[in-house]
């Protein structure tokens, strides 16, 4: 009797901290909305590549049409920088809007864990992080 | 000789070394990034982006102003989003008298932004004209107009 008492407290010990990090926060929340454009409470390619568009316009601070990897590191300076290589086709040391497009679209598949072609806020809510 | 009696505490572990295998397991696995950024680093971009200016990023901001009377009524919500992307690409990074632009297979529609002047107000705000043609069943339709770039980041069109 004493081993179940005991796996029901581990189970609620590791179950409890994992609920509290999926509670979406309000800045999550707002974009969120801004991105599920029909509002079906799903995200998905079109939007997904939409939202990523305008990512890109904004991490593009000299306005050159391409990101440089300090661009990326400006805002998140946790990338792999040898993702960022493989993703630079061209090898000019910046991600075009085609390759950066070709790069997130692979990124949709793996954010989208359950292969279902739509990511859902659980999913979202995994990758999404402060800087 | 062997104790073959049941422990349930070698469960317990066995069950929580399995569990914490399955939470955490942040890799790409069997889905490998190949040629991707990262879902981290979208996430931390998505993050840091509308931490800073999630104004900035409201897709659309433009749109309003881009597609109006007739043209916007005819176009469905795929063209829309080409044609307020393709704007605002060609709004931030196209030289005056270059043309930007979309096409939708789907539709069958396609169009084009061409920043023609660019200047700045006495407020030190950034404005563009723009000549846009959208096509439709083979039937271009022009229109002009100015999109002032905002502090967070969007484009408003001013006067369409």
């Amino acid at each position: 009797m004493r081993w179940i008492v005991m796996l029901i407290l581990m189970l609620a010990l590791i179950r409890i901290p994992i609920v509290v990090a999926q509670q979406p926060s309000a800045e999550f929340q707002k974009l969120w909305a801004s991105a599920d454009h029909n509002q079906d409470g799903l995200i998905d390619r079109v939007e997904f590549h939409a939202i990523m568009t305008d990512v890109f316009f904004f991490i593009d601070a000299d306005k050159d049409g391409e990101v440089a990897l300090t661009e990326i590191q400006r805002i998140y300076s946790q990338i792999d920088p040898s993702k960022f290589a493989v993703a630079d086709s061209d090898r000019n040391g910046k991600l075009d809007t085609h390759e950066y497009q070709n790069a997130v679209s692979i990124d949709f598949a793996e954010v989208d864990k359950d292969d279902s072609g739509v990511i859902t806020v659980q999913e979202f809510n995994r990758i999404y992080r402060t800087p | 000789m062997m104790d073959t009696r049941f422990k349930p505490w070698v469960l317990i572990l066995l069950f929580l070394f399995g569990l914490s295998a399955c939470t955490t397991t942040g890799g790409p696995g069997p889905k490998a990034a190949i040629g991707g950024i990262g879902g981290a680093t979208v996430g931390g971009l998505l993050a840091g982006v509308a931490g800073g200016h999630a104004a900035g990023i409201a897709a659309g901001t433009i749109l309003g102003g881009l597609l109006g009377g007739a043209v916007g009524d005819r176009i469905d919500a795929a063209d829309r989003r080409q044609a307020s992307q393709t704007a605002t690409r060609a709004f931030e990074t196209a030289p005056s008298g270059t043309s930007v632009p979309w096409d939708n297979p789907d539709s069958g529609h396609y169009g084009e932004v061409t920043p023609t002047r660019t200047y700045q107000t006495a407020q030190g705000q950034y404005c563009r004209e723009y000549q846009q043609t959208i096509t439709i069943g083979g039937q271009p339709h022009q229109s002009y107009g100015t999109a002032c770039r905002q502090p967070d980041g969007s484009w408003k069109i001013v006067n369409p």
